[in-house]
């Protein structure tokens, strides 16, 4: 029983040992020198990243143009392309309604007996009620 | 840290010349600030080209509410600890591709911190080790603890860069402190 007692004894000794081992790594790591060159790859970057948000927003502006033209032109086709179909709606019906209302009446004029060519009865007029009409 | 006062309220030099100043005065510091979270060099100086790039951007924003030094550490703390999650994301994917066999041994070879390869092998499963310790502290406690371990910063700075008190930050490292062990006794006595 001793003996365990002192192995464990061991044994948790080891285990404080390398936790504290593990635990100094922090108190061991060397502070990085700074590259040579970080500064300089910080200042390209810089100026890259300067130039291409200089360069999103010259697009940004050349592409927002384009958009309102093309929209532009869009809405002005659609409004025409409208504005014709509305202008054929209500221009149809009251030429539709002039001819038809023409040819009735012309039909109307027409079909009376006194313009008929042909006696609707069937008898044919004599010969004294033609002349009579010739010489009246 | 120095006093940025008359950097930030000069209006006699240029925006890029005050950025470069700014470049020059703090890069070692986030540097080095980057590489307590990441334990990598090219992935710390990536990050601190990030860092540097934000404060460009956000230069004009700036109000003056912090010092210039606390606002840029800020920002390296934040840049560090989004990298982070990202290579969890990246080693939960890992898995999944080394499962199908498509990993690359290479991709998560960490700095090395010694010169002989023997004392390189052992410092980088140590540093394993540690990383994965560290991995399970939420934040606050991580960002507390390392920027506790590293020179050049007080209790008051780092309650500065984490908007906090003193007293909130001496409660965060040693929080992370007594996790950190126990997550390493788990791992020991597991090992």
């Amino acid at each position: 029983m001793y003996k365990r007692e002192s192995t464990m004894k061991k044994s948790n000794v080891n285990i404080e040992t390398e936790i504290d081992r593990t635990l100094n790594l922090l108190d061991e790591m060397k502070p990085l020198e700074v590259n040579h060159f970080f500064r300089v790859r910080l200042m390209q970057r810089i100026e890259q990243e300067s130039e291409q948000r200089s360069n999103k927003l010259a697009i940004g502006r050349g592409v927002g143009k384009i958009d309102l033209r093309f929209a532009f032109m869009a809405l002005l086709i659609i409004i025409n392309v409208a504005s014709a179909i509305v202008s054929l709606i209500h221009t149809d019906s009251p030429v539709r309604a002039g001819i038809s209302e023409m040819l009735d009446s012309q039909g109307y004029d027409y079909a009376r007996p006194a313009y008929a060519y042909y006696d609707p009865t069937g008898t044919f007029p004599s010969d004294a009620e033609t002349n009579s009409n010739k010489n009246p | 840290m120095g006093n940025n006062k008359g950097i930030a309220k000069s209006g006699m030099t240029s925006q890029e010349e005050l950025f470069r100043n700014l470049v020059i005065e703090h890069q070692e510091m986030v540097i080095n600030t980057c590489y307590r979270f990441v334990f990598n060099r090219e992935d710390a100086e990536d990050l601190a080209q990030e860092v540097f790039v934000e404060v460009f951007r956000s230069l004009d924003r700036f109000r003056e509410e912090a010092k210039m030094s606390t606002w840029i550490y800020r920002i390296a703390v934040s840049k560090s600890l989004d990298h982070l999650r990202r290579m969890k994301r990246k080693k939960r994917f890992g898995s999944l591709k080394r499962l199908i066999g498509s990993e690359d041994p290479g991709e998560d070879i960490a700095a090395s911190l010694s010169d002989t390869p023997a004392e390189t092998y052992v410092g980088q499963e140590r540093m394993k080790i540690l990383q994965d310790a560290l991995d399970t502290l939420p934040d606050s406690q991580k960002t507390a603890f390392l920027l506790s371990k590293q020179e050049g910063f007080s209790n008051q700075e780092i309650a500065d860069i984490l908007k906090t008190s003193v007293s909130a930050v001496e409660s965060l490292v040693h929080r992370a402190k007594k996790n950190l062990h126990d997550k390493l006794y788990a791992y020991y006595a597991n090992n």
